[in-house]
């Protein structure tokens, strides 16, 4: 008979207390007591509804102090401001720019936090350049973007962002490359990815300048393709699990949680992957598939996922927690 | 022995379907709208917590023809909106990078 020393090299350490879950995950220990070990439980809930149904408005924050800004249809969201705070949704003060077209706000994208958020473009039938600060109560308006955008990724902090990919503003609509840094008061260009690509997923408010992710997306045929970013220049790397567009994501650029979306031809999918800044992974399903605009918010394992075409006013909140277990024969 | 529950019941927001929920039962959601009401069918594992769930989120049992019916009647109209959602001047392409694709038809498993 052998034994795990012989098929692994080691004994099962002894440790007289249990270590914290997080630091403990995947490992296994004997505590005088029980033999046990740390693993990951993840799932999603439903989190509180919306007002109303909706879709395509920009998602920031965290899953307990989160923001949709804007969206359609006008009625129900236009400029409108809701604020969650991981139970219920709260109206709170409109955007700043000028109403205009009644879309003027859908499709943009946001990060940052519940009281340094920023939320860029969008737009449509013609996409804009606008650029909004929030402080948890009111929206001012900033350094407008270099070019008009639609259907990017706005990712980090309010004062190092960053804008990549989505569309120009005016037909024909094709998918851009560029990437733009900002630093809370202007614009500076950045680096082209290789894959030019609009709603495609990426890092979202964990995200840095110099650490971003950018996957699937149209091209406009959907890819897998994914990219990441050191602050100067993409590189390809391991590529998402399926072709896709219109995804939710969260997380950086070495923890990244992408859901839901669709595959071509298709319905919206419940799929959910994790990316570890090496290789993707499948994670549990949402209960419910839908199509993102940029409506997410979280990080990889505290991810919250709101509104959305082919869906009405729901909310999934998305929760991985370390948690120790007994091993036992049964 | 079935594999699926097949019901409507309205998503009611916070804890609607929980974390354990999810881990003890098979739980699908197709939501939408038919013109007249919303649709909310859930396709549930056939086991004792998956219609425990059902029941106390005050739902009702369907056919699986039934709630294949609700879901198609969701498609119709977002089909239907999908070739209403026309701007000027936008080529085909265009129109799939700003909305997507046409959306299919769903089959419930």
């Amino acid at each position: 008979m052998t034994t795990y020393k012989a098929l692994k090299g080691k004994k099962i350490k002894f440790l007289a207390s249990d270590p914290p879950a997080a630091a403990g995950e995947g490992q296994v220990w004997y505590n005088g007591t029980d033999y046990k070990t740390s693993v990951k439980i993840e799932a999603w809930s439903a989190g509180g509804n919306l007002p109303a149904a909706g879709q395509s408005a920009a998602g920031f924050g965290t899953q307990t102090a989160a923001v949709s800004a804007g969206g359609t249809p006008p009625s129900a969201y236009g400029l409108k401001t809701f604020e969650y705070n991981g139970s219920s949704w709260t109206a709170g003060n409109n955007m700043a720019r000028a109403t205009g077209s009644p879309y003027t706000s859908a499709y943009g994208s946001g990060s940052g936090t519940l009281t340094a958020g920023w939320a860029v473009g969008g737009g449509y039938p013609t996409a804009n350049n606008l650029v909004e600060h929030y402080d948890g109560t009111n929206w001012t308006t900033s350094a407008v973007l270099p070019a008009t955008r639609g259907g990017g990724i706005s990712s980090g902090p309010q004062t190092a962002g960053l804008y990549f990919g989505g569309t120009s503003g005016s037909p024909p609509r094709t998918a851009l490359a560029g990437t733009f840094h900002y630093d809370g008061e202007a614009w500076t260009g950045g680096g082209d990815m290789n894959t030019a690509r609009t709603n495609a997923g990426g890092s979202g408010v964990t995200g840095s300048q110099t650490a971003a992710l950018c996957f699937a997306g149209n091209v406009p045929a959907q890819t897998n393709k994914t990219e990441e970013y050191d602050g100067t220049s993409w590189s390809e790397v391991t590529n998402f699990p399926r072709t896709a567009s219109y995804l939710g994501f969260a997380g950086s650029q070495t923890d990244a949680l992408a859901f839901s979306g669709y595959t071509s031809p298709g319905n919206a999918a419940t799929t959910t992957s994790g990316y570890d800044g090496t290789s993707w992974s499948s994670r549990p399903n949402m209960a419910a598939g839908r199509l993102f605009y940029k409506s997410n918010a979280g990080n990889a394992n505290d991810a919250l996922a709101f509104s959305g075409e082919g869906l009405s006013n729901s909310t999934e909140e998305f929760s991985g927690v370390a948690t120790l277990k007994v091993i036992t024969d049964s | 022995m079935a594999i699926f529950i097949y019901g409507t019941a309205t998503n009611t927001g916070k804890d609607f379907f929980t974390h354990e929920d999810r881990r003890n039962f098979f739980l699908r959601g197709y939501t939408g709208h038919d013109g007249s009401n919303p649709v909310d069918v859930w396709v549930i594992g056939a086991n004792e917590k998956g219609a425990l769930w059902l029941a106390d989120a005050s739902g009702t049992e369907k056919t699986k023809a039934e709630a294949q019916a609700l879901v198609k009647a969701a498609d119709d109209l977002a089909r239907t909106a999908w070739d209403n959602d026309d701007v000027d001047d936008e080529s085909a392409d265009e129109k799939i990078a700003r909305i997507g694709s046409k959306p299919g038809f769903t089959t419930i498993p």
